[in-house]
């Protein structure tokens, strides 16, 4: 692994914004407390309302730094033949991306009567779960009747 | 610079609780984690609410309706394309 630190910290010392980059991931990381989660309560009458969600954060970085080979020691002037090879310089770049998705999953209703929690039914994901479930049994059951005549 | 440690984890973590007259709620969510070096996954979901009423204590399960309908339906249709698939290499008599 003490290998992998060299570049690492090459790449770490070229990229200028690479502190501040690091930096927002770790701020990504106040998804994982319960705030995200659960919604301020709602005062509405002698009753206050809390939503409770489901919430997935995926993220995903990467990028590579540059360096460069010092160019050749001069050499005399009086010798024809030499030639001062240049220097050469890379560079790199990179990109990341990432995708957070919050669904309601309950309402927590506390009132007078005591504390209800209410499911939240959302027709259309189970809509999507069904006709993908009967497409992909009819063309298995399709398949497996063109395998079945040969 | 510190390097991120891989690491994967699963926690329950409580939140502040919520007093409504006599009745205090604390909320509790699951957090699974995933953490590499520049791949990070964080799935929060609730679990509970824990419910304090004098010296009475409770707790409701705060139950995700929709995946367990998902669930049930690709189970449904995973079970019936097995039993399909079984089925049609049984040999023809």
């Amino acid at each position: 692994m003490k290998r992998m630190d060299k570049p690492f910290e090459v790449i770490s010392e070229s990229v200028p914004n690479h502190a501040e980059a690091m930096e927002f991931m770790e701020k990504l990381y106040t998804v994982a407390t319960p705030k995200a989660v659960y919604s301020e309560p709602v005062e509405v009458g002698e009753y206050k309302v809390i939503t409770a969600s489901e919430v997935h954060v995926m993220k995903g970085f990467g990028y590579g730094g540059g360096g460069g080979t010092a160019p050749s020691p001069k050499v005399e002037e009086d010798q024809e033949d030499s030639k001062q090879e240049p220097g050469i310089g890379y560079g790199g770049g990179g990109g990341g991306g990432g995708t957070a998705t919050a669904r309601p999953v309950a309402v927590i209703e506390i009132g007078p009567h005591g504390v209800r929690v209410e499911p939240i039914v959302d027709p259309t994901k189970i809509a999507i779960a069904f006709f993908t479930t009967i497409i992909s049994i009819f063309a298995m059951g399709s398949k497996m009747k063109r395998a079945n005549r040969r | 610079m510190d390097r991120i440690k891989p690491e994967i984890g699963m926690k329950s973590v409580s939140g502040e609780p919520i007093q409504s007259g006599d009745t205090v709620i604390t909320p509790v969510s699951k957090v699974f984690t995933v953490r590499a070096p520049y791949i990070d996954f964080i799935w929060n979901r609730p679990v509970e609410i824990q419910i304090q009423k004098g010296d009475e204590s409770s707790t409701i399960p705060i139950v995700n309706v929709n995946r367990l309908a998902q669930m049930a339906i690709f189970g449904f249709g995973a079970s019936l394309m097995l039993i399909l698939w079984l089925f049609s290499k049984r040999p023809v008599r």
